[in-house]
């Protein structure tokens, strides 16, 4: 027997869309409405009535970005695609990698609509193969011929922005919403100038650059997307990435010094000197490990510090096409708890809980986007016409392989 | 109320060319034609669709040969038809591996399995095949660089009478010759940091320190210890080592490629102790061979135990602890000497 058909969305999104004026809109996500009263959106039609009284057309609209996937069933998938990436010797990743982004596009959902990745394993695996090769023999000529490898490691740079703008077409391309294609118009000169140029003055200048090369480089990756004939653009502020910067620097600085003092310490109470590591025995390295753990933990709270932070400026207000537009409110002080917790969850199940963490990070990240639309949603959306991809610009495969490694995308 | 055998799927239309959907249902009728409601639009038959995998509860895209989509979250619906009007249901075999949690705690226990075969004997075997394959123009020029850069470094010249190291070179080629092994050739050096100490590079280019000799070991010992880096060199241990540390590196980016930050070191832990452990496993090796050489040389294969304890009985008066076993690139002494009676008796 078939099962009987009901009319139904594929996810109901809509107890997270409010009606929000923008004057007041809120920074933090808005709470569900109670009783459920909502405008009609193209795609799945409400489930009551529309009542009368609230405002349909001519305001603007927030909406959250949606996370239904599962701990559980993402576990389930991740350990199959691990069981058959190992027994193929690596070739099933490339499978691997399409069903785990498939997996995670397909429960992410905005406006009752879900994401899809189109990607090829088969041009996957090939750009892997030949990253592979490469990876293997730059390893090796570093181990065995240094001076050779270093040279090929300098000589590779200019292929770098080409591997990260192919990588991204690519990626756009293979990204769908409402069945139409996001796009990427960057070019190598962008690329090189945000991923070569700036980060080399960031180390000549010392570090004092370096925000600025972040700035630029997310300035590159955001002002080049485009969802049909909506292009994205963000004016990111430059002296909030240098503050968000300062502070995490200053976090790492300190947790560094007691970590180092802590290590001196100890060293000195086992009276010794630190010497190789084949001359330590249990009780010195308790005295090395202990501090660098605590390093460790340093890191983690500083990172997470950066990235939560820098998030929330590079996508405070990004407009997409007619007056639509994204925005992220993180909070600061909740994200660094919880990739805290993340770690340690991680650490203390020798990595097996790493799919209920990448769930909830999807979800954590998921519902701290909003997306405004100019217009009630139907409307907007029709304002979004797909425009035709332009013929003959394929990313590469290759270049899609090298952004696997460097996992370049604008993940919402 | 549908007909028999018809089936509706409920879903959002999205034209071709437009994010501007519309709440729909796809008609199905019993032999696979397709129609879109309201509308009335004929779409075809149901094999003219492109249905995606399944995956979890994800829903799903079915794209209509218009270039238009049809998204719906009914997977149930999607794969009976895929099986009534296909005859099979595209990934249907992996979402069946993927739905239970037996198969989950038996992929595990394989995967664990993998991982532990593949570290144990496939990493090994791979690189022992590969590493005859390498140039030998890489492996000496390589060596040449090691040694420059050591001597840069951390080596001093030599204050050893001329004579006894050209004895222990000697020593050293007869020795080679024993393996079959033509070239290489012996640097008597000052150690500094690396005290009384012998290693042997790719080439076949072996180095004694001059505290070893001063350790006051007689020409058996020395011999002994020669045996054993030229047993090095014969198994090509510094090639497979270094093979073995990329395979290593390479498994281990597979398994974690999705690891970022702190968790990327933690990840790497692993692999520097599994470098270790193929360390130890190659030290054993050459003890054994060593000691086969110096049999067949008609020399005292035991002279490497004895060598060894008298490296250890140095260090034990410079109250030297010793490295935890795990951690250490060579095996416990004692344990190494053990094996080398037992193999010379």
């Amino acid at each position: 027997m078939l099962p009987p058909a009901s009319c139904r969305a594929p996810y109901d999104d809509f107890e997270g869309l409010s009606l929000v004026p923008l004057d007041n809109a809120p920074d933090r996500p808005p709470a569900p409405p109670a009783g459920g009263a909502l405008p009609p959106l193209s795609g799945p039609p409400p489930r009551q009535p529309h009542p009368p009284g609230l405002p349909v057309a001519a305001v603007p609209l927030r909406m959250r970005v949606q996370f239904h996937g599962e701990g559980g069933e993402f576990f389930r998938i991740w350990i199959v695609n691990l069981l058959l990436t190992v027994l193929t010797l690596g070739i099933y990743s490339a499978w691997a990698k399409v069903r785990t982004r498939r997996y995670f596009y397909g429960c992410t959902s905005l406006a009752g609509s879900t994401f899809e990745y189109l990607a090829e394993p088969v041009a996957i695996l090939k750009g892997r193969a030949v990253l592979a090769v490469a990876l293997l023999l730059l390893y090796a000529s570093l181990s065995m011929m240094p001076l050779f490898g270093a040279a090929l490691l300098v000589g590779a740079l200019p292929f770098v922005p080409a591997l990260i703008v192919s990588s991204l077409r690519f990626n756009y391309r293979v990204t769908r919403w409402r069945n139409v294609a996001f796009r990427f118009t960057g070019s190598y000169g962008g690329a090189a100038v945000a991923f070569l140029l700036w980060p080399l003055l960031g180390v000549v200048s010392f570090g004092l650059l370096w925000p600025k090369a972040i700035q630029a480089q997310r300035s590159y990756l955001l002002n080049h997307v485009h969802y049909g004939n909506a292009a994205f653009s963000a004016d990111i502020p430059l002296w909030p990435v240098y503050g968000c910067s300062i502070v995490a620097s200053v976090l790492l600085g300190i947790v560094t010094a007691v970590a180092t003092v802590l290590s001196g310490l100890m060293l000195a109470r086992a009276g010794l000197r630190p010497q190789s590591m084949a001359d330590l025995d249990h009780w010195q390295l308790f005295a090395l490990v202990l501090p660098t753990l605590a390093y460790l933990f340093g890191l983690t709270l500083s990172a997470a510090y950066y990235r939560a932070a820098l998030r929330n400026i590079v996508l405070a207000d990004v407009a997409i096409g007619d007056g639509h537009g994204l925005r992220s409110h993180v909070s600061v002080l909740d994200y660094i708890a919880f990739a805290t917790g993340n770690l340690l969850l991680t650490v203390v199940t020798l990595g097996l809980a790493r799919p209920w963490v990448r769930v909830r990070t999807a979800r954590y990240f998921a519902t701290t986007t909003t997306i405004r639309f100019a217009v009630p949603a139907g409307a907007a959306m029709a304002g979004i016409a797909a425009v035709t991809e332009a013929a003959g610009r394929r990313g590469s495969t290759l270049g899609d392989a090298a952004g696997d490694a460097f996992d370049w995308d604008l993940s919402l | 109320m549908s007909e028999a055998g018809s089936l509706r799927i409920a879903g959002c239309h999205y034209p071709a060319g437009s994010a501007a959907g519309q709440a729909a249902e796809l008609h199905v009728s019993a032999d696979g034609a397709l129609r879109l409601e309201p509308g009335g639009r004929a779409l075809g038959h149901w094999r003219g669709l492109r249905v995606p995998e399944r995956l979890g509860r994800a829903p799903r895209v079915l794209g209509l040969g218009d270039g238009g989509g049809f998204e719906t979250g009914d997977n149930a619906a999607v794969d009976a038809c895929e099986r009534r009007f296909r005859g099979r249901v595209a990934g249907g075999r992996l979402h069946a591996l993927e739905g239970r949690w037996t198969i989950a705690w038996l992929a595990l226990a394989g995967l664990g399995f993998s991982i532990f075969a593949g570290f144990v004997w496939g990493i090994p075997a791979l690189a022992a095949r590969v590493a005859p394959w390498l140039p030998a123009s890489v492996v000496v020029g390589s060596s040449e660089e090691t040694l420059a850069s050591l001597d840069r470094h951390v080596l001093r010249p030599s204050r050893l009478p001329a004579a006894r190291c050209e004895a222990l070179e000697a020593t050293r080629a007869r020795l080679a010759a024993r393996a079959g092994l033509s070239g290489g050739r012996l640097e008597c050096r000052r150690g500094g940091a690396f005290g009384a100490n012998a290693f042997a590079l790719p080439s076949g280019l072996v180095v004694i320190t001059d505290e070893f000799v001063e350790l006051g070991g007689d020409d058996d010992e020395l011999a002994g210890v020669l045996a054993h880096e030229v047993a090095h060199v014969e198994y090509r241990h510094g090639l497979r080592q270094a093979l073995q540390g990329s395979l290593l590196t390479l498994g281990a980016a597979l398994l974690t490629g999705d690891l970022a930050n702190a968790g990327s070191f933690i990840a790497h832990l692993p692999v520097v102790l599994a470098g270790l452990h193929y360390s130890r496993d190659f030290e054993r090796e050459a003890d054994a061979r060593g000691a086969a050489l110096m049999r067949a040389e008609g020399r005292d294969p035991r002279a490497l135990a004895r060598a060894l304890a008298r490296l250890e009985g140095a260090a034990r008066q410079k109250e030297r602890p010793a490295a935890p076993a795990w951690l250490s690139d060579h095996p416990d002494t004692q344990e190494r000497i053990a094996r080398i009676e037992a193999l010379a008796r």
